[in-house]
């Protein structure tokens, strides 16, 4: 046997897992499809984040088919290479966490009963988890300390239950419009409160400070402060001289035996070489639309349609996060110039967001769960800026006026937006299957999404922009844009491979292991029925350390005190 | 930050920043973008061919001298300086273009749009005007220029194209060669972030 447990995805799935059994005394290899970057390879490149596939595979070689309702009711398939749509959120070692903002929200404790809660709604597949708020809770502490999160807390009417009294870390530095979002939000009687960030405000466990260059979200961090998968896990996971992490290993396969046990991994190596790895476990955190793919197409004698898939559960369910957005135009003639010029600074964080609808009771909704409202600066990226500006109301526009546009966008104004969270209801029209055709570089099948919404997601979100709007316009907004629609946010996923206790509702049961293949278990957002009204990394890192937890428990225990656990990370020097 | 697949590019606001949506691939890119052939389209040109798409035996290593020529006149015709702004020829346009579509893991296709085009628009300047199209005047540059955008099949993507390259060779670090001195960066008050890209940083090497 090559290994004690083998880890496919090297995201927010599979670097708790990896750590937490290294450390427990296991030999871990985690398969990453994609290249090992470090800090020394992160630099504020806006060609290398953004517009060139560095982060993400060419769509030629890899690619989705996504299948959209048409006007008339049915639905159209298109590959993403002629769409140029994807779901890539960053293929490399530490996976999508290297690119995040690091929005970090708990869930509350009733989004893990909203059917009991709230009731069926018609046409969604809503189901209360198997786990309670109170199972996971230890775990979201322990991701404040693993993982880093930086914050400050203070009361506000849905702030959740902890067993802590505060974050670990302070807050990063905040932007002057923080305090002109708390006293104006005050003064309309809302709570906003600080977001607490997976981005370091000091050095600790080995990583470095933010350095509030203003450029975070879709950024790789250079100095580790970011709590991604990679800086805050698995490098540590690493350093136990029990985990190997082995980059350009793309798995296509997972072999099953007679018994229906899961036997072998199999992957491409960098050279395109079929490969094998076995293990005891197998551990499946590839994002959510992959793994159900890899699910899928890893048929075996016991496992004809699939691993997991003996009710035809996985890929049903898919969700994302649904909810709109607006953008505040703060013109500086506008404003007085003191304002004007503390507006202007860029580096530190807005840090502010508003739960105070995160359960709504309304006259004309009535009681129905609601929403996170974000607050934030408009990314600096400037040539997405400028690209955005070639576009008029006729068609592209070029010469003085593209010039103009690009002048008074620029140096105008500054941009304060709001970002609305809210649940994607499950349903029939959102899943993911195997494309009966197409296939990637491997020859490997591509998974097909069907993207469906449900309405009442728009409903919600119409609700919240709204409330953004208003918050805006209060706040001195010049103009308020604002955008609400069912389209998927790709940075967004989960489901497709839910946790429950029936087998055949559900794809895992209650400790995320498959129910019909007892050494298979998935830790990335595919277990999630339904998916809370914030980001899900918080809640993916802290369901997947409670399942490590589990499978530590299924090998036999802790096997040897190790060296360098927690309490020594903090001596580590800083890179 | 929320990134939303959009249609195409960023054609409408949804969650306003998605540096994702407005991605150039270094092997694909949008070609066809579902725009109708109207009536009188094809007076300029054939719509996109399986020629523009197919990969040639060789590439060819650059542009040809008149095709810089041709490339320099629109670039600097949809990017013009001004008393107090660059121009697509202060910013490198055609060099910044050059060296992104030239390097061997460009997708050919999206190359040989780009060339086959621009020698369809010098095609079209000859037998309108009887001169190249960096020979006639403005006024008549905007009418050539407006109407391959409005009433061909290619127009709008290779003009979208063309400017996609000039705004980052207006934006982007000036390591990769356009926005020297910073000039872009500092007409528009940008201020970048830190760590910036060394040259052994490149994207094109990582």
């Amino acid at each position: 046997m090559d290994f004690d447990v083998c880890v496919i995805g090297s995201g927010a799935g599979g670097g708790p897992v990896a750590l937490s059994l290294a450390r427990a005394g296991y030999r871990v290899v985690v398969l990453e499809k994609g290249p090992w970057f470090t800090e020394a390879d992160f630099f504020k490149d806006e060609l290398a984040c953004c517009r060139r596939k560095v982060y993400s595979p060419e769509l030629r070689d890899e690619f989705h088919v996504i299948e959209d309702r048409t006007d008339d009711g049915g639905w159209v398939a298109t590959p993403g290479y002629e769409s140029g749509r994807d779901f890539w959120n960053g293929n490399c070692v530490g996976g999508a966490t290297n690119f995040m903002s690091g929005f970090f929200h708990r869930l509350k404790p009733k989004d893990f009963h909203l059917l009991s809660e709230y009731g069926p709604i018609d046409g969604a597949n809503i189901v209360d988890w198997p786990i309670s708020y109170q199972d996971l809770e230890p775990y979201y502490a322990k991701v404040e300390q693993e993982v880093g999160i930086s914050g400050r807390l203070v009361a506000h009417p849905n702030q959740e239950p902890r067993s802590t009294s505060d974050f670990p870390y302070p807050p990063t530095a905040e932007h002057p419009a923080s305090r002109w979002i708390d006293d104006t939000c005050g003064e309309i009687g809302l709570h906003p409160l600080p977001v607490p960030r997976a981005v370091l405000s000091r050095p600790a466990m080995g990583r470095g400070a933010c350095q509030y260059s203003g450029y975070c979200g879709s950024y790789g961090c250079s100095s580790g402060a970011k709590g991604s998968s990679r800086a805050a896990l698995l490098n540590h996971a690493h350093a136990t001289g029990r985990c190997e992490i082995r980059p350009h290993a793309k798995v296509y396969h997972l072999d099953s035996d007679q018994h229906g046990r899961v036997v072998a991994a199999s992957y491409y190596d960098q050279d395109d070489k079929a490969q094998s790895v076995d293990a005891r476990i197998f551990v499946v955190a590839c994002h959510a639309i992959e793994s159900s793919r890899l699910l899928l197409l890893s048929t075996g004698q016991r496992h004809p349609q699939g691993l997991g898939n003996n009710h035809g559960q996985v890929g049903k369910n898919l969700i994302f996060s649904a909810g709109g957005a607006g953008t505040g135009h703060f013109y500086y003639k506008n404003i007085d110039p003191q304002k004007a010029e503390a507006f202007k600074v860029q580096g530190p964080f807005v840090n502010r967001a508003l739960q105070d609808w995160y359960f709504i009771d309304d006259k004309d909704l009535g009681k129905v769960k609601g929403g996170t409202i974000e607050l934030l600066m408009r990314h600096p990226n400037p040539i997405s800026q400028a690209n955005r500006l070639k576009r008029g109301p006729d068609g592209l526009v070029w010469g003085e006026t593209l010039k103009q546009k690009l002048k008074s966008n620029f140096t105008e104004a500054r941009y304060l937006r709001f970002e609305s969270f809210c649940d994607w209801l499950p349903n029939d029209n959102c899943h993911v299957s195997i494309d009966p055709k197409l296939k990637d570089r491997w020859a490997t099948p591509v998974a097909r999404t069907r993207v469906g919404y449900h309405d009442h997601d728009l409903k919600i979100g119409r609700f919240l922009v709204e409330k953004g709007r208003h918050v805006l316009t209060t706040l001195g907004a010049d103009k308020v844009t604002w955008g609400l629609s069912g389209a998927p946010p790709a940075n967004l996923v989960a489901g497709g491979c839910r946790f429950g206790n029936d087998p055949k509702t559900s794809v895992l049961d209650a400790d995320c292991r498959a129910h019909d293949v007892d050494n298979l278990y998935v830790t990335d957002g595919s277990f999630m029925p339904t998916g809370g009204s914030v980001p899900y990394t918080w809640t993916i890192y802290a369901n997947a350390f409670r399942v490590a937890d589990k499978i530590v428990g299924e090998l036999g225990g802790v096997r040897e005190q190790p060296t360098g656990a927690m309490c020594g990370l903090d001596q580590m020097p800083v890179v | 930050m929320k990134q939303r697949h959009l249609d195409r590019e960023q054609t409408r606001l949804n969650c306003g920043t998605i540096p994702e949506a407005g991605r150039l691939s270094r092997r694909s890119f949008l070609l066809t973008g579902g725009v109708a052939l109207s009536a009188g389209a094809a007076v300029v040109t054939a719509p996109l061919t399986l020629a523009d798409l197919a990969t040639p035996e060789t590439v060819q290593p650059g542009f040809t001298a008149k095709q810089e020529q041709i490339l320099a006149a629109v670039t600097e015709h949809l990017f013009p300086k001004g008393s107090d702004s660059p121009g697509a020829t202060d910013i490198n346009a055609v060099a910044y273009l050059q060296s992104a579509i030239f390097r061997p893991d460009f997708a050919a296709g999206t190359r040989n749009f780009i060339i086959n085009r621009t020698q369809t628009l010098h095609e079209a300047s000859m037998e309108r005007f009887d001169l190249a199209f960096d020979e006639i005047e403005p006024p008549q540059r905007e009418t050539l220029l407006r109407y391959v955008a409005d009433r061909t099949r290619w127009g709008e993507n290779w003009i979208s194209l063309l400017l996609s390259y000039v705004l980052e060779a207006l934006l982007s670090d000036p390591v990769y060669g356009g926005n020297p001195d910073e000039i872009g960066w500092k007409w528009l008050e940008h201020r970048p972030g830190f760590p910036r890209p060394p040259a052994n940083k490149m994207y094109t090497r990582l």
